[in-house]
C-alpha cells in the first residue's frame, strides 16, 4: 500500500491523540486554574460590581477574556514544542512516524483552534455561573455574561488566530524559554520594520515629511502635509490591516513549518 | 540498504566532523558499529535517522533520504538512542499510543518479549529503573517489525541475564529484510552477534569486514608469553597471557575477538586497510 506522506488523516489523528494523552491532565489543570482564577478575580471585584452599570461589567469580561485568551494562549502555543527543550524528547518526537506537516498540523489545531475555543467554553460557563450566583446572593443584581457571539468577543478570538501563529512558530524556532524570545523577536522585528517603513517612506515621498522639519521660531507649528496625513491615515493603516488579517497568520504557519522540517536533533 | 556517499558534516562551527564519508550497508544483518568515544559513531546514527542533516554529499537509507523525515521512512526505522524518552505513562497506554504508528507492529510479539523481560504492561514507565526502561523501549523497537533497528550502546544497564536474553532475541529476530545496526563500547556482550563489524575513526570508516572475511585472513591466539613484535600483526595483553594476531596459515578458526581487533585496527589502521583490500578496491585505486 502507498503511504500518503503528507497528509494522512489518521497519522493525525493519531498525533492528536498522543498529544491528549500525554497532557490531558495539565490541560485539565490549566483550565481549572483558569476557572478558579476567574472566580478569584470576580469574588475580589464583586462588591465594586454590584453597583456598577452593565457596561463596566461587560468591559470585566473583555478584559479578562482577552488577557486569558490571548497571554494564556501566548503562554499556551509557547510550549507546543516543548519535546525540543530535551535532547531525548526531541529525537522521540522527530523520529515518530508522521511528516512534518502533520505533526505541525496537529500542534495548529490544539493551540490554534481546541484552546481558544476551550476558553470560550469555560468563559462562559463561568461567566453564566457568575451571574446565577449574583442572583441568588445579591438581591438580583445580574452579573453580565460573556456575549458568546458578540463581536468584542469574536474580534479577540480573530486576533488570537493571527497572533497564535507567531508564538507556535516561535516555540519551533526556540527551545527553551520560547514565550520570551518570541516577544523579543517580535520587539526587535517591530523596531526594524518601523525603521524600514520610515526610510523607504523617506527615500520614495521626501515631500511627505516637508513639515517635519524643526520650526525656526516657538510660534511656528508643525506642518504635516495632507499626503502624508492621507498615506498614514488611510492607505498605510489599510496596508497594516490587510497585512494583519490576511497575510501575517499564513506567512508565520509557513515559517514554522519549514522550520520544523529543518530541525535537528 | 544504506547508501553514503562523499558526506560531510560539522556540527555549526565546528571541525568537519566527517568529510568525504563513503559507506554502503546491504542488509540482512547485525552491524557492529565500533568506535572511540568522540569517533562519530552517534552522529554518523542520527545521520542515517534523517535526525542530522548532512552539509554535503548524498546519504540514502531504505531508498529516502532520511533529512525528509517521511512517514513511509520513519515507520520503517527505529532509533533506540542511549538516553531513552519515557513518556510518564504505563507501558500498556505507551504500546496504545505510539504503536499505531508503525503498521508492522506486532502486540503478540511485544508482550512475548515483555514477559521475557520478566515485565508486565501495566507498570508506570517513568518508575522503572533504567535497565527495565530499556527492555521495554527495545520489546516496542522489536514489535515494530521495522526494516531498520538502531540501537546505540543497547546492553547500558542491562543486568547479565538480560543481556543474554537480548542476544538471543536479537538473533531470533534479525532476518533477511531486516537490518539492525548496533553501536556499543560493550563488544564483549555482543561479540557473537555482530556480524558484519565497521569501525569508525576520526570521521572515517576505517574497516567494515564480516566475520567470515576477518577469519580467513587472521588468526588470533592467545600466548602466555609476550610474542616477539616482528612476529606478530598485533598483540596486547589480556587476561591470562597475550592475544595475538597473526597472518590466517590455515591452522583452525580461533574465535574474533572484537575489542582486541578493534585495538588492532586503531593501531595499525594502513596495515588493515591494505590486508583487507579486495581487488575492487585495487581496480578503483
Amino acid at each position: 500500500m502507498q503511504t500518503n506522506n503528507l497528509l494522512d488523516l489518521r497519522r493525525l489523528g493519531l498525533l492528536l491523540k498522543e498529544e491528549m494523552s500525554l497532557q490531558y491532565l495539565r490541560y485539565l489543570l490549566g483550565l481549572g486554574v483558569v476557572f478558579g482564577g476567574l472566580f478569584m478575580i470576580w469574588w475580589i471585584n464583586a462588591a465594586g460590581i454590584f453597583s456598577t452599570e452593565k457596561q463596566q461589567l461587560e468591559e470585566f469580561h473583555y478584559i479578562w477574556f482577552a488577557v486569558i485568551l490571548l497571554c494564556g494562549g501566548a503562554f499556551f502555543s509557547s510550549l507546543a514544542f516543548v519535546h525540543f527543550g530535551a535532547k531525548t524528547s526531541r529525537l522521540f518526537y522527530l523520529n515518530l512516524p508522521a511528516s512534518n506537516f502533520e505533526k505541525y498540523t496537529a500542534k495548529w489545531l490544539i493551540t490554534g483552534l481546541i484552546y481558544p475555543l476551550a476558553i470560550w467554553v469555560v468563559y462562559l460557563i463561568f461567566s453564566w455561573l457568575a451571574n446565577k450566583v449574583n442572583i441568588q446572593y445579591t438581591e438580583g443584581t445580574p452579573f453580565a455574561q460573556l456575549p458568546a457571539f458578540g463581536e468584542t468577543t469574536w474580534l479577540f478570538m480573530r486576533i488570537y488566530f493571527v497572533s497564535q501563529t507567531i508564538f507556535l512558530a516561535g516555540a519551533v524556532f526556540f527551545h527553551r524559554y520560547a514565550i520570551f524570545k518570541t516577544a523579543f523577536s517580535l520587539m526587535l522585528v517591530q523596531i526594524f520594520l518601523m525603521l524600514f517603513v520610515y526610510l523607504c517612506a523617506r527615500i520614495i515621498f521626501p515631500e511627505m515629511f516637508e513639515g517635519w522639519t524643526a520650526p525656526a521660531s516657538p510660534n511656528q507649528v508643525y506642518q504635516i502635509t495632507d499626503t502624508f496625513k492621507d498615506f498614514v491615515n488611510n492607505r498605510l493603516e489599510q496596508v497594516l490591516e490587510y497585512v494583519f488579517w490576511l497575510a501575517l497568520a499564513p506567512i508565520m504557519l509557513v515559517i514554522g513549518f519549514f522550520k520544523l522540517t529543518e530541525k535537528e536533533v | 540498504m544504506i547508501q553514503l556517499k562523499d558526506l560531510s558534516f560539522s556540527y555549526s562551527k565546528g571541525a568537519m566532523l566527517f568529510e568525504g564519508l563513503e559507506l554502503s550497508i546491504p542488509g540482512g544483518n547485525i552491524y557492529g558499529l565500533l568506535g572511540k568515544n568522540g569517533a562519530g559513531k552517534t552522529t554518523l546514527l542520527s545521520l542515517i535517522s534523517g535526525l542530522l542533516f548532512p552539509k554535503s554529499g548524498s546519504c540514502e537509507v531504505l531508498g529516502h533520504i532520511p533529512r525528509k523525515r517521511q512517514p513511509s521512512f520513519l515507520s520503517d526505522l527505529y532509533f533506540i538512542p542511549e538516553e531513552l524518552h519515557i513518556p510518564a505513562m504505563r507501558i500498556s497506554t505507551f504500546v496504545a499510543t505510539y504503536s499505531p504508528f508503525y503498521p508492522k507492529f506486532d502486540r503478540a510479539q511485544f508482550s512475548k518479549l515483555l514477559s521475557e523481560f520478566k515485565l508486565s504492561e501495566e507498570l508506570k514507565m517513568n518508575k522503572l529503573s533504567y535497565g527495565q526502561k530499556k527492555k521495554v523501549i527495545l520489546s516496542f523497537g522489536l514489535a515494530t517489525n521495522c526494516k531498520l533497528l538502531i540501537l546505540d550502546e543497547p546492553t547500558n544497564g542491562l543486568d547479565i541475564p538480560s543481556k543474554t536474553q537480548l542476544r538471543k532475541i536479537l538473533a531470533g529476530a534479525i532476518s533477511e529484510d531486516r537490518t539492525f545496526i548496533i553501536s556499543t563500547h560493550q563488544v564483549r556482550d555482543l561479540a557473537n552477534l555482530m556480524d558484519p563489524i565497521i569501525i569508525i575513526n576520526q570521521g572515517k570508516i576505517i574497516f567494515q569486514e564480516s566475520i567470515e572475511s576477518i577469519n580467513n585472513k587472521l588468526q588470533f591466539q592467545l600466548a602466555f608469553r609476550e610474542p616477539n613484535a616482528s612476529e606478530v600483526i598485533y598483540s596486547e595483553r589480556v587476561p591470562g597471557g597475550f592475544m595475538t594476531i597473526n597472518p590466517q596459515n590455515g591452522e583452525g578458526e580461533e574465535e574474533v575477538d572484537l575489542e582486541v581487533l578493534f585495538n588492532a585496527v586503531i593501531e595499525k589502521t594502513d596495515y588493515f586497510t591494505d590486508l583487507f583490500k579486495t581487488d575492487y578496491d585495487y581496480a578503483n585505486e
